[in-house]
């Protein structure tokens, strides 16, 4: 079991990271956001419909999506030009087709570091884009997930049958276990 | 320096376990769609004396007094005579709609279940809340948080410092490291 333990808690370093930062950050929650537009290289594909360029670009340029794009985000803007909204790990942006010069504008509102991990931390394979940087990275986080419950479970069980006669470990867990109680009964 | 890093890490896990596993039960249900979040609600009306419409805020300070609603202040809209806001905390939400012309209001209370309020507790963060009592959940966020960085550094130094499974780990470690740092890279650098 300690073992298991050990490994677990290695392989899942960098979603444990994440999840304490996510955590930390939403303590302390600010708004800062950067715009940011960039032109890329894009040529659409013949014979596709609006919502499917939509998703060539998304799938090309691996852009991080949240979610799978909402079926009213994909419409043609005043120059005709296919525009489509999007919620990525990096914040809310917005992609323009310039059809005429094969490439692409995507206009990002750029999240901190900080809220970058908080979303990342909520990604889930279950609700991911076809995007395959997310899917994997949702992947990760699911087991990460697992993960979490198991460590949280076998770190106290290890306790129990190694050590189970520290008082101050004893202390410990109620201190927890009551301020969490205590937090409950004032706020259900 | 093995023992001390040994009791840094039992404390900070003993301590921050029910956190740490509400928050990965919450977070499983919330993957997977997994039924168990419910509420259930309740109406009431009240008789509100006159003068409130100019003042939502006061009159909102005046049900928690007089009628002991608890949350924080949210969602407050005038249409008129009529008066829209919402007292909320992790456990319950308080929807209130005050009609100055006939002085009374209704009062929406929607309670949730264990699991709701589970759920509830997982998004509540920061530590400037109006209501108090949720200051505390945000207090736990972060102590868990710092208590999750100090259990992995701790625990990679005890890994370490075990001479039986640093190949394994080292191996373990390379893959995990490799898969979610290389993904959080390209994720952030797009």
């Amino acid at each position: 079991m300690k073992r298991l333990h050990i490994l677990v808690g290695l392989f899942n370093l960098t979603a444990l990271c994440v999840f304490a930062v996510a955590g930390i950050t939403e303590t302390f929650p600010r708004g800062e956001r950067q715009a940011h537009t960039r032109t890329v290289d894009y040529e659409a594909p013949r014979g596709l419909d609006d919502r499917q360029v939509a998703e060539d670009f998304v799938s090309r340029h691996q852009v991080p999506l949240i979610g799978p794009l909402r079926g009213d985000a994909v419409h043609r803007n005043d120059e005709h030009m296919v525009t489509f909204e999007f919620f990525s790990a990096n914040g809310p942006g917005k992609v323009t087709i310039l059809e005429p010069q094969r490439k692409a504008r995507i206009d990002l509102s750029r999240l901190s570091f900080g809220r970058f991990m908080t979303e990342a931390h909520a990604a889930t394979l279950r609700g991911s884009a076809p995007v395959i940087t997310m899917r994997l990275w949702a992947l990760y986080v699911d087991c990460s997930i697992f993960s979490l419950l198991f460590m949280a479970l076998s770190g106290p069980w290890l306790w129990l049958t190694s050590r189970p006669e520290l008082w101050w470990a004893r202390i410990t867990l109620a201190a927890g276990a009551g301020l969490f109680g205590l937090a409950w009964m004032l706020t259900r | 320096m093995y023992r001390w890093l040994r009791n840094a890490h039992l404390a900070a896990g003993l301590f921050s376990a029910v956190s740490l596993l509400v928050f990965g039960a919450t977070a499983l249900q919330m993957a997977y769609g997994l039924p168990g979040p419910n509420s259930s609600e309740t109406t009431t009306t009240i008789d509100v004396p006159s003068g409130y419409q100019v003042n939502p805020r006061a009159f909102a300070w005046w049900l928690m007094e007089r009628h002991g609603l608890r949350g924080d202040l949210v969602n407050v809209t005038t249409k008129g005579a009529v008066v829209e806001l919402t007292i909320q905390r992790t456990g319950a939400s308080h929807r209130v709609e005050y009609d100055s012309h006939r002085n009374s209001a209704q009062v929406t209370t929607i309670s949730r279940n264990t699991l709701g309020m589970f759920n509830r507790i997982h998004h509540a963060g920061g530590i400037e809340h109006q209501y108090w009592a949720i200051n505390l959940w945000g207090w736990m966020l972060l102590v868990s948080s710092i208590a999750l960085l100090l259990l992995a550094a701790s625990g990679v130094v005890m890994w370490f410092k075990r001479y039986d499974d640093r190949r394994l780990g080292a191996l373990v470690a390379s893959v995990g490291l490799g898969w979610g740092v290389t993904l959080l890279v390209l994720m952030r650098l797009h």
